[in-house]
């Protein structure tokens, strides 16, 4: 069985709690890495800084409301870098404003998920978000970067 | 024309006027000073040349040494920087009554002396402040009087006229020199008192205009604090209670498993209160940001409206074995959000607020005239006390507890806010056709 590795962008202590807790209650996914900013982010992503040796995830999860740069920035930057257009984003953000979404589309993201208020409906998108990207889906064969 | 002004402005620049076209009565006074001077020097030339010419051929020397002495002191007092104004005004007023008592005494009442004495009766009122006026005229007078009381006496005779002549003629003289002392200067207050008035009237404009101004900014500045507000409410605000919520969603099964169902209690509350913030900061929003949303109106069918209504409440009016009917609503062209917030209020308040053992009946109907529509809005509920029915659509009035009938108690107020922006009334009266309320729209035939 394929390792599966995903990049949790978030700087909020209780949804990474929740979203860890979501993912490692299937046995799809192998690796959870966590970066709280979206400097971290994108060290991660290029491997640069502090993260030099981090290995490229297989999608990122991406807030919008991030410290020192915004999930807006971070998205344009992987989506418009060769090295990391093909590694699918999807944002997952408490904001539900017609501008967060279109502007996220605009610079593609892979699809735009609105947090769900309750805990049922929140365990079962991030249940769907695995199922839907390693089951369903077929992702171009990683090579490092 | 262009040369002229240039030339007048270039005559103002020398004599130390720099003003604009401020109609003060003193600038207004030194602009006409600045005027005659600028025509004095170069018009006098015309006067000068034959005189010089006619006094060389008649030998008349006294004549060319006055009349040379006052066209030098016009060169001076016109072209000369550095010379304070009163004295350029004095100096003209001196020459121009110099040469009138000059040529009065040498040419007699024949000669151009009393025109020149009037004109300096003229000049002084034009150029000098108004209690000057009278001046010049009383001078004029003594004159008269001396040099009649000269000729009578036999010490004074020009050409051969007689005290008789001179006293007829000259009299005209003082007359119309104290008639001008008389007229002008009222003139002057007219015009003065005109520009007094405006003056204040601009003073009281530009005050205001000072204050709408600052009302301005204080309701920018306002409005930008809102959008603080609402920018914040929709990302940072709604976090923290989300989290809340979610997680304490994470802990409740946990404590019920572990059998502590006190402690699952007291969470499951705290989570209802996460829940009411929730909502309260989404209504709250939404009544805030309502008019300063654009407007965006187009062919909205009230019928489908309902239609939407009803699936939205689907699940309320099956577990309340509830029903929500209409008759023919007409089609208006409005902004569809606003619409869809009076009629989600209003249809879900009439489902929340059902009598107890009762089922919940909704109808909706509607009756147009000339000057709009009147929609009815009608339930079979609990009804609302006639000394609520004003109160009800305040922001936060609530008139039962959250237990009974939970709510923000800003729904009401978002829909008279809506019903407000479309330029209509709402209001609500007992249901005569049973208990409970109608709330009446009246919405004007255009919104």
């Amino acid at each position: 069985m394929k390792t599966v590795h995903i990049l949790l962008v978030e700087d909020n202590d209780g949804d990474i709690y929740l979203t860890r807790e979501a993912l490692e209650d299937s046995r799809i996914i192998n690796e959870i890495s966590v970066a709280r900013d979206g400097v971290e982010a994108l060290d991660f992503m290029f491997k640069t800084g502090n993260h030099t040796q981090a290995t490229t995830p297989d999608l990122v999860l991406l807030d919008i409301n991030l410290p020192l740069k915004s999930g807006h920035e971070v998205l344009e930057t992987l989506k418009s870098d060769p090295r990391t257009k093909q590694i699918p984003v999807i944002m997952l953000t408490t904001s539900s404003s017609e501008s967060d979404i279109v502007k996220s589309y605009a610079h593609h993201a892979n699809c735009y998920i609105t947090k769900p208020v309750e805990i049922a409906p929140f365990l079962e998108a991030i249940g769907s978000i695995e199922n839907f990207w390693f089951s369903i889906v077929t992702l171009p064969n990683q090579s490092p970067a | 024309m262009k040369l002229l002004q240039r030339y007048q402005r270039f005559v103002a620049r020398r004599i130390g006027l720099h003003q604009g076209l401020v109609m003060e009565p003193d600038t207004w006074r030194n602009s006409l000073f600045t005027l005659a001077l600028a025509y004095t020097f170069p018009i006098s030339t015309l006067a000068y040349l034959p005189a010089v010419w006619l006094c060389i051929k008649t030998e008349t020397w006294s004549i060319l040494v006055i009349d040379s002495l006052a066209y030098a002191l016009f060169f001076v007092i016109t072209y000369i920087r550095g010379i304070p104004l009163g004295v350029r005004k004095w100096t003209f007023l001196g020459i121009v009554y110099g040469v009138a008592v000059f040529l009065l005494l040498k040419l007699g009442i024949l000669g151009p002396g009393l025109l020149y004495l009037l004109a300096t009766s003229m000049f002084v009122i034009i150029f000098l402040p108004t209690s000057y006026a009278l001046w010049p005229s009383i001078l004029n007078l003594g004159l008269y009087l001396g040099l009649s009381a000269a000729s009578l006496l036999g010490y004074w005779s020009v050409g051969g006229i007689g005290p008789e002549v001179w006293m007829v003629v000259a009299s005209n003289m003082v007359f119309l020199s104290f008639t001008a002392s008389a007229l002008f200067p009222g003139v002057f207050r007219g015009f003065q008192l005109a520009m007094g008035r405006e003056k204040i009237a601009r003073a009281r404009l530009d005050s205001q205009n000072q204050q709408l101004k600052e009302a301005m900014l204080t309701l920018e500045s306002r409005n930008h604090d809102l959008a603080v507000l609402a920018s914040a409410a929709s990302h940072d605000l709604r976090e923290p209670a989300r989290l809340i919520i979610a997680l304490q969603g994470r802990l409740l099964p946990r404590l019920e498993t572990a059998g502590d169902p006190r402690m699952a209690e007291m969470v499951s509350l705290s989570q209802d209160a996460a829940r009411r913030m929730l909502a309260l900061m989404d209504d709250l929003l939404q009544f805030l940001q309502m008019d300063t949303e654009p407007q965006a109106p187009k062919k909205v069918d009230l019928n489908s409206l309902m239609v939407e209504i009803k699936h939205l409440f689907a699940n309320d009016l099956k577990s309340k074995s509830g029903s929500f009917e209409w008759t023919d609503l007409p089609t208006l062209t409005a902004h569809e959000p606003a619409l869809y917030r009076i009629f989600t209020n209003l249809v879900g308040n009439a489902l929340k607020y059902h009598a107890p053992g009762h089922a919940p009946r909704v109808m909706v109907h509607c009756s147009a005239s000339d000057n709009g529509y009147l929609i009815g809005v009608q339930d079979e509920g609990i009804g609302i006390p006639p000394e609520h029915r004003e109160k009800v659509f305040h922001a936060f009035t609530r008139l039962h507890g959250n237990t009974a009938y939970p709510g923000t108690g800003l729904g009401l107020a978002i829909v008279r806010k809506a019903v407000d922006l479309f330029g209509g009334n709402i209001w609500v009266t007992d249901n005569p056709g049973g208990q409970g309320s109608i709330f009446w729209i009246a919405l004007p035939q255009h919104l």
